[in-house]
């Protein structure tokens, strides 16, 4: 269905990957990439249309507003925003607020690879409820101040630590780290994943059992 | 000043949005307010239904966007309240006939000559569900005290509160106070606990609101029913109104109790 070279401004290229057409950005911020965009879709409208998007934003950081301009566009002109490879926290973030699945990690290119090696300076904090079918995928730590949902998956290569209720499944020290933990004023989740652990707990409904408030590996 | 749009939605299928939308619009209506309703559920209509103006059908939403007819002439006038309106969804289309931009264009026309707007959502997340939520200023979530809609709830409000549309209004509808005290049933204080998003209201399980739709009369008419009085204390919170929510525990006050045997004993 898709070509694998397309005619792009030179901002931006095209790619077609399997089923996907990969739109890479090479702007320093949204506006820019915005106008070169949206003009070549308007005007490859016909050809694209049905087509499945993955964008790769490298470190634009793209808010809310932005993001859902770009998903909105894509729908009104019946293309499917399916990925958002992202090197920027802001933009991965938004992506996992809204849903929207994001760059997987282990391909990680050299310069995600040299954020992640600083990941044990670096924290995420977000001060929010994270709701069911959230996504949230960072390189560090994690720490979230509110509950996390049933339906909510946290994924971090270091520490998981809520603030408040982890109902909703946590994978931490996803690239091996030990010493990596997950914790929690209240801990009911249903899929806890720590390095060498991986534990489902059956019984979620509430009124039910309370676990342990915080889990790390111990090393003898 | 112009219309209020609110859209009722809820994730989760079969929650009681239709009942709701067409229950809070009578209500509105009753209160002296211009309402217009809209359905959006397009394919899947049911507002018409509950609201008994199904034979009354000639022009539907989709006709008023592809143009084959004036905006008013898809209105049909309520039987009861001269003030109250339906536009119904199309029937033998899908959510892909309409756009979001037609949404917020036809709110657009309708706020001028409007109290209220209220849009009835389909169930899901996708294309119907971003029609319903694109031209909104208030978006009420629907869910009954029970995990799996309340799972769905708490997505819905997510998308929300990332499409900055929000904050969200709860509705707990179908709240069976005997299962809560049996603990079969969450309580309303489980869902908002883990919902996290301003009570608008609690309306109790009803037996009546079945026939009520199969007759096409909302039961917000039925002055003798608990979840007809819910409908219309939402109504009045809607305007701004302080009202406290209902007590649907059935148990009686102590002091209700002693003024029912005083009365009872001067009888005999």
């Amino acid at each position: 269905m898709v070509q694998n070279k397309m005619t792009a401004p030179s901002n931006l290229s095209i790619k077609g990957k399997g089923e996907n057409l990969v739109i890479t950005s090479h702007h320093q911020e949204f506006s820019g990439f915005w106008i070169d965009f949206s003009h070549y879709l308007l005007e490859n409208e016909s050809f694209l249309q049905k087509a499945h998007i993955v964008l790769d934003t490298r470190d634009i950081p793209i808010n809310s507003k932005e993001m859902f301009k770009v998903r909105d566009f894509l729908l009104e002109h019946q293309m499917t925003l399916v990925q958002i490879n992202s090197t920027n926290t802001m933009t991965n973030i938004t992506a996992g607020l809204l849903g929207i699945r994001l760059f997987d990690v282990n391909q990680a290119s050299k310069s995600e690879q040299k954020l992640g090696s600083k990941s044990s300076d670096r924290a995420v904090i977000l001060r929010k409820t994270i709701r069911s079918g959230t996504v949230i995928d960072e390189s560090c730590d994690v720490i979230i101040m509110g509950d996390v949902n049933p339906g909510a998956v946290i994924r971090s290569d270091g520490s998981i630590i809520v603030w408040g209720k982890l109902q909703g499944e946590v994978h931490a020290g996803r690239s091996g780290n030990v010493k990596s933990l997950v914790c929690a004023l209240e801990l009911n989740t249903t899929n806890i994943i720590l390095p060498g652990i991986n534990r489902i707990r059956e019984e979620t409904r509430p009124g039910s059992q309370k676990l342990l408030t915080c889990l790390k590996i111990q090393l003898k | 000043m112009g219309a209020k749009v609110i859209t009722v939605t809820s994730g989760k299928g079969g929650v009681g949005k239709t009942t709701t939308t067409a229950n809070l619009a009578v209500a509105l209506a009753s209160q002296g307010k211009k309402v217009t309703c809209l359905d959006a559920d397009i394919g899947l209509r049911n507002l018409d239904v509950v609201m008994g103006l199904e034979n009354r059908i000639v022009y539907d939403i989709v006709d008023v966007v592809e143009g084959r007819c004036r905006l008013r002439q898809a209105m049909i006038r309520d039987k009861k309240f001269s003030e109250l309106y339906l536009i119904p969804a199309a029937q033998t289309r899908d959510k892909s006939a309409i756009a979001p931009s037609d949404m917020i264009r036809i709110c657009d026309d309708l706020r001028p000559e409007m109290d209220w707007i209220i849009i009835d959502s389909p169930a899901g997340i996708e294309r119907g569900f971003k029609n319903a939520i694109a031209p909104a200023d208030v978006i009420i979530v629907i869910t009954n005290p029970e995990v799996s809609a309340v799972r769905d709830a708490d997505r819905i409000i997510g998308i929300i509160e990332a499409e900055e549309k929000g904050p969200a209004h709860l509705i707990i509808n179908r709240l069976n106070p005997s299962l809560v005290r049996k603990g079969d049933m969450l309580t309303a204080d489980d869902v908002t606990n883990l919902l996290a998003v301003d009570l608008l209201g609690i309306v109790p399980e009803d037996e009546n609101v079945v026939a009520s739709t199969n007759r096409g009369q909302p039961i917000v008419l039925n002055d003798h029913s608990k979840a007809g009085q819910a409908f219309s204390n939402i109504a009045l919170r809607l305007n701004g109104e302080n009202v406290p929510l209902l007590n649907l525990d059935g148990r009686e006050g102590i002091f209700k109790a002693i003024g029912r045997l005083i009365k009872d004993g001067g009888k005999s």
